[in-house]
């Protein structure tokens, strides 16, 4: 209708944090990391039918002795499972310099001002090895990652739960409610209190069916809340512009002996 | 000797492809109003507004059709009885747009939105309050000597001049919090923001032609750039002035406009998308200047298109929007579903008030309504749930409740951890299933696996609290669960669950089976939902991994 005139999708940015360390090594987490993201893939192909005015873009960071893009080109979401290479574990974790690459793609530019706030799930199974403060200070810094909707999942028990939830942003409810073992509370909700929004805390996964299951909610319920833009008041805190669906269900199967409990 | 002045002026509002696709209604508005002053002086006030999105602004497609409404009548009113050669001087009107008009234009949307509120009471229980109301606005002055503009919002202006050259004008500046905030009309002192967006500019004598287009956010966010969006703006003020002649090419332009702007919104955001364009021009013998213009207020806004059958597996689906009788045709108030809205009126302030009665009655029926149950129809077609629905409720009470786990015989160990709930068959249990399909899926299973199931099953439930509280306390409705059952196939067990405690209408509900297990653990959760949590009290079961496994 109008042939000097480009009409386009509003791009969405999905980027996945992956922690490479060498301790990714034991008890098969990287491998079902490696499978839950690729299971993820096509049913983000899905959501990215169903919602076609947002243009959605893959993007994978991982992080071990340093930060390295392992998709760095924002490659639109159909495109992402031919080419998709498994992540392989060993070394540290530098999670302050994952921060920091980030930081840096997500400035105007390459940022396009017209974008969908920016989908960032983070995923850690230990404590970061280098300067996360600084890191996450750079990061925060740029507007773009204030606007992201930020989730974090936490892969067994030595994951830094603070560091995660400072990448998510301030715990919701006064003095921050933590639960035993540094664990988050479920969204059991006080009299008077707004209920707890999901995903405001690190999801833990202790094993790949939850860690599957996180990082499909991440992939598609999420992803699907993001794609349809909402205007927010201005001054409001960003994380209400994208209301995060509930969290799946994550049942072990009682007759299953082989699950494996990170 | 020619003369120039305002021509006809135009101005439409769509429904965005998203919203059309979801069943939501548009959320944005846009009016004109062309009148005369005291002396007799030609005026015209274009206006647009859009509703913020969210379930925060459930009501924002009121709002933004309130401060269309109320932004015209105000400026009707304060100029209608003024005499613009008395007031030659464009700074006096530039200081009367920053600051006089915002404050009563607040106070008149305002009254109208708490007036509605009242009308409508909230299901929670909430006061009336005007935040689900919000919206933006954007407001165009044009007088034969000068023209301005105010209002707040992500709103933009654009002034394409003769030659086709477009310049903008006038857009929101970037606010903390990201690419989809923007000033709004609920916001506390949203009076003192109207300053900032706020142009007067004189016309002088020689002025050639140029166009103003103002537009509401979808317009730009569907463009590449601001080039495409500068070359689009150009397009549609091309399309505006197809419409000069007779009504005939009225109708034809209108007709394009809004092709254009579906065609916009369809290969771009998604969003609704609205415009108001004014034409500086030569005013002739022709039907340019001279009565072609409406006598009332006009306001556009689409009309909420039919919801699709929530259960439905298809979720992308068109519906052509009805057409439109052109403008000035008729004084009448359009119905309210299917058609798009136009509003004429001659006595602004009585239609302002019989639409405020009829909200009231319409939100009375549609009250009764919900009490009756009615609201069900959409949940089940004739003969029971789609096919859709129960095959996801069914698989989900399959992943929970598994199949008949193999018995690992007399002295084996249990692989699993026993959880915190107690067992045994529930007795007039909320969630009961009819008589007729009460199979036990667990029947042969032995009363460790049974726990340990049961504490697998509460594990999940408990991750849903708030959306058994919700529907408890009626905060939310379970159809919009089962609208979605794909997408968050618990939520739709659980609202499931909801509708079957209800003993009005079990005969709309589809009949599962439930495993015992899952049967008394919805049982507790409903028994916990009707409770409030005591302050203090533990959580049981902490996160989806609790220490207990």
């Amino acid at each position: 209708m109008f042939p000097d005139v480009r009409l386009s999708r509003r791009p969405l940015h999905f980027i996945f944090l992956c922690d490479c360390s060498g301790s990714m090594r034991a008890g098969g987490k990287m491998p079902s990391l490696n499978q839950a993201i690729r299971q993820s893939l096509p049913e983000m192909v899905q959501v990215s039918l169903q919602n076609p005015e947002a243009q959605i873009l893959v993007r994978v960071l991982r992080f071990a002795d340093q930060a390295l893009w392992h998709l760095g080109t924002p490659t639109p979401v159909d495109q992402v499972l031919p080419q998709w290479r498994d992540l392989e574990a060993g070394g540290l974790t530098a999670m302050g310099d994952a921060f920091r690459e980030l930081a840096a793609v997500l400035r105007t530019p390459p940022m396009e001002q017209r974008a969908l706030p920016p989908v960032l799930v983070l995923i850690s199974d230990g404590a970061p090895t280098d300067d996360v403060s600084e890191g996450l200070r750079t990061l925060m810094a740029e507007p773009w990652a204030a606007k992201a909707v930020r989730l974090a999942i936490a892969i067994g028990h030595d994951a830094d739960l603070e560091v995660l939830q400072q990448f998510i942003g301030s715990e919701p409810g006064a003095g921050g409610e933590r639960g035993s073992a540094g664990q988050g509370l479920d969204g059991d909700r006080r009299p008077g209190t707004p209920a707890e929004r999901p995903g405001r805390r690190p999801l833990q996964a202790n094993d790949s069916i939850t860690l599957a299951r996180y990082i499909q909610w991440a992939s598609t319920a999420v992803l699907g809340a993001a794609s349809q833009p909402r205007s927010q008041v201005g001054g409001a805190a960003p994380d209400t512009n994208v209301p995060l669906p509930d969290l799946p269900p994550t049942v072990l199967d009682p007759s299953d002996a082989s699950q494996v409990v990170w | 000797m020619e003369r120039s002045g305002w021509l006809t002026p135009r101005c439409e509002s769509r429904t965005g492809a998203s919203h059309r696709r979801r069943g939501i209604p548009c959320q944005d508005s846009s009016g004109l109003w062309c009148f005369e002053d005291g002396s007799g002086e030609p005026i015209q006030v274009l206006v647009v507004s859009d509703g913020h999105g969210g379930s925060r602004y459930d009501r924002s497609e009121v709002g933004s059709l309130l401060a269309c409404r109320v932004a015209l009548e105000a400026l009707q009113r304060e100029l209608a009885g003024s005499r613009l050669s008395q007031h030659p001087d464009p700074q006096e009107w530039r200081r009367w747009l920053a600051e006089v008009l915002p404050q009563r234009l607040l106070e008149r949307w305002r009254h109208a939105v708490l007036l509605h509120a009242g009308a409508h009471p909230r299901s929670d229980g909430a006061p009336p309050a005007t935040l689900p109301y919000g919206a933006t606005l954007g407001v165009l002055l044009l007088t034969p000597h000068w023209w301005g503009c105010t209002g707040l919002g992500d709103w933009d202006l654009v002034r394409i001049a003769d030659d086709g050259t477009a310049e903008l004008l006038n857009e929101e500046p970037v606010l903390s919090g990201g690419g989809e905030a923007t000033l709004s009309l609920c916001m506390e002192g949203a009076e003192r923001h109207f300053a900032a967006r706020c142009t007067l500019e004189a016309i002088p004598a020689d002025q050639a032609p140029f166009r103003l287009l103002l537009s509401s956010d979808g317009i730009r966010k569907s463009c590449g750039s601001d080039a495409d969006f500068l070359t689009l703006a150009r397009h549609l003020g091309d399309l505006a002035a197809a419409g000069s002649g007779d009504a005939a090419a009225a109708a034809t332009a209108g007709r394009h406009l809004r092709e254009a702007l579906d065609h916009i919104s369809l290969q771009g955001s998604g969003d609704d998308v609205s415009v108001a364009i004014a034409r500086w021009g030569r005013l002739d013998a022709s039907a340019e200047g001279h009565g072609r213009k409406p006598d009332g207020p006009l306001i556009v806004q689409p009309g909420q298109e039919p919801a699709p059958p929530p259960l439905a597996a298809d979720a992308a689906r068109q519906r052509p929007q009805a057409p439109i009788a052109p403008a000035g045709a008729h004084r009448h108030a359009a119905a309210w579903s299917g058609d798009q809205r136009r509003w004429h009126g001659s006595t602004p302030w009585l239609r302002l008030c019989l639409a405020a009665l009829a909200l009231a009655v319409a939100g009375a029926a549609g009250a009764a309504l919900f009490g009756m149950g009615l609201f069900t129809r959409r949940l089940s077609a004739p003969g029971g749930a789609s096919p859709e629905l129960l095959g996801v409720l069914k698989q989900q009470v399959d992943t929970l409740c598994r199949a008949q786990p193999p018995d690992p015989g007399p002295g084996a160990a249990s692989t699993a951890a026993a959880g915190s709930a107690t067992t045994g068959a529930s007795s007039g249990a909320a969630s009961e299933s009819p008589p007729a399909a009460s199979a036990d899926r667990g029947g042969a299973a032995s009363p460790t696996l049974q726990a340990s199931r049961l504490s697998a099953i509460t594990d999940t439930l408990n991750q849903r609290r708030s959306s058994f509280r919700d529907l408890q306390r009626r905060a939310i409705r379970p159809e919009a669960f089962l609208a979605r059952p794909a997408q968050d196939p618990t939520g739709a067990l659980i609202a499931w669950s909801a509708l079957q405690s209800s003993a009005a209408r079990p005969a709309l509900v589809p009949a599962l089976e439930l495993c015992p297990e899952l049967r008394e653990a919805l049982r507790l959760q409903w028994q916990r939902a009707q409770v409030p949590a005591a302050p203090g009290a533990a959580d049981q079961t902490g996160a989806p991994d609790s220490p207990n496994r």
